[in-house]
């Protein structure tokens, strides 16, 4: 699908340049599906993923693909695997670091544990 | 179909035209029993008006988690032998696949998608004494021609994988399954709009006076909206029926319970039947957008006035602890929202279906488990009210019940 993965033209390392007087937080590193990139301290998830070229962060059950849209937690278009925790809000996560980011398609899976009884 | 709803609530602005004079059947309520009431009678030629105090579908027919319960159920167990209970239960559930086969037929007479799924149903057990009862409910389901099949060990594990593996057993229903409560009502009043029916909101009823005049029987009905005059009044106001029956002086053994409703984030189709507990309160099903509704009658705040409800936390809690005690692997599935809704609840557990003995022209019709017996029981009013069928009503569901014997 067009754009699923690192969009085309777009720079890598595109964010807003800093104003006199500001400065950015620490770097660290992420890994977005299995491509290391880098991302400061204070950046949410959706930030990281859109500076490092992935504007598209999940697909929906039909396979449309969705990014950030209302940016502030309310449409839950941009849900992604964060830390193996499906339908994460990019945009109301914190980027941390060696966070794993995993790009969602449809529909997430159940993870079964092994020992299934329920201790109540 | 959406696109047909939305033609047809269009039609609303006629819901708010002035009230018509005076009206062969008058509803009360238009909920899924007024709703299908209004149908059922429009298709034998009788002319009707469902009145609403708020508007269409917004109550309990609305709020609930649509599901078609046809299995002996917690609830109607007042004993912990169903044998006590055997000639009820055995009407109810001769009832209950005749709803199964209404709700089957539904949507080919109407035309219409109602989201209808017989996606089967499944009621566990966590004890033996919960197993047991299981065997015993099932026979009372066969003898009243009911398919329901007793599930456990390595059978149930490959049936329904997805159970915590310290499930006892289970009973599954092959005719269990959902309707879209949201669709449901308005598709039905819409069908019964074009056989006649006239439907008015925002029409509380204020007052009723009963006249037994020369020329028959005739209901004076004030209303927030005008006064309007029927030869017969039907009562579907549901869990608020007992405020419509006391402006006659009928008192109806009835009250209203507040419940709780949960719906999850959506995953992957994992869950097809529905799931339920024979000791426990809980429905849980997957619907097919990939969320999971998870209910089962946990209290919430009963409200006097049509408003939506307070929800109790601690029901939230406890109907997703049993959710997960069921099926472990929804424990990383996050709710989404919780609401609540309304429900009619009998004192002695049967429906209220038919016409007062003591005060002949009103009729009643209020079902247990609403949703899934409402269009059922309002077929069995009409078929009554126009006597085109054998008076089919069990005397157990008579109106006049709850009334003291003197007054009868």
């Amino acid at each position: 699908m067009t754009g699923w993965r690192r969009s085309e033209g777009v720079n890598p390392q595109s964010r807003m340049p800093l104003p006199e007087g500001v400065s950015r937080g620490a770097q660290f590193s992420v890994v977005v599906n299995d491509e290391k990139v880098s991302a400061f301290e204070g950046e949410s998830v959706a930030t990281v993923l859109m500076a490092n070229g992935y504007p598209i962060m999940r697909t929906t059950q039909k396979g449309e693909p969705r990014g950030v849209f209302c940016g502030m937690g309310v449409c839950f278009d941009c849900l992604v695997i964060v830390d193996e925790v499906p339908n994460s809000r990019a945009c109301m996560t914190w980027a941390a670091p060696d966070m794993r980011i995993i790009q969602q398609q449809g529909l997430t899976r159940m993870r079964v544990q092994e020992d299934d009884s329920f201790d109540a | 179909m959406i696109e047909q709803l939305l033609e047809s609530q269009s039609a609303s602005f006629e819901f708010l035209e002035p009230l018509p004079m005076e009206v062969d059947v008058l509803i009360v309520g238009g909920g899924i029993v007024g709703s299908s009431l209004a149908y059922f009678l429009g298709q034998r030629g009788v002319e009707s008006l469902v009145l609403e105090r708020g508007e269409i579908n917004r109550e309990a027919s609305g709020t609930n988690a649509g599901s078609f319960h046809f299995q002996i159920a917690l609830h109607q167990l007042t004993s912990s032998d169903p044998k006590d209970d055997m000639d009820r239960l055995l009407t109810e559930v001769r009832l209950h696949t005749e709803a199964a086969d209404l709700w089957k037929s539904l949507e080919g007479d109407l035309k219409v998608d109602l989201g209808v799924h017989e996606t089967g149903g499944l009621m566990v057990a966590e004890t033996d004494e919960e197993f047991r009862l299981l065997h015993s409910k099932q026979k009372i389901e066969a003898a009243a021609g009911l398919e329901t099949h007793v599930l456990s060990g390595k059978e149930l594990k490959e049936f329904a994988p997805y159970l915590a593996s310290d499930i006892k057993g289970a009973s599954f229903c092959p005719r269990e399954g959902h309707a879209d409560p949201l669709l449901a009502v308005p598709l039905i009043l819409m069908r019964a709009q074009e056989l006649g029916a006239q439907v008015r909101t925002q029409a509380a009823v204020t007052s009723i006076e009963r006249v037994d005049g020369k020329d028959g029987v005739r209901f004076i009905v004030q209303t927030s909206r005008g006064v309007v005059q029927a030869r017969r009044l039907v009562n579907a106001a549901g869990a608020w029926a007992n405020d419509i029956s006391m402006l006659l002086g009928h008192s109806l053994p009835i009250h209203a319970e507040g419940l709780h409703v949960n719906v999850t984030e959506p995953r992957e189709p994992i869950l097809t039947p529905m799931l339920q507990h024979i000791g426990r309160r809980l429905t849980l099903k997957q619907t097919s957008k990939g969320t999971f509704i998870i209910g089962g009658g946990w209290p919430a705040r009963p409200e006097l006035q049509p408003q939506r409800y307070s929800n109790y936390w601690a029901s939230a809690a406890g109907n997703a602890a049993v959710a997960l005690r069921v099926m472990p692997m929804l424990q990383d599935v996050r709710l989404v929202r919780t609401w609540s809704g309304v429900m009619a609840f009998m004192n002695d557990l049967s429906p209220i279906v038919g016409e007062s003995q003591s005060l002949p022209g009103y009729h009643v019709c209020i079902a247990t488990t609403g949703f899934t017996l409402g269009p059922m029981m309002a077929q069995l009013l009409a078929e009554s009210m126009v006597a085109d069928k054998d008076f089919r009503i069990p005397q157990s569901y008579a109106v006049d019940r709850g009334l003291p014997l003197m007054t009868r």
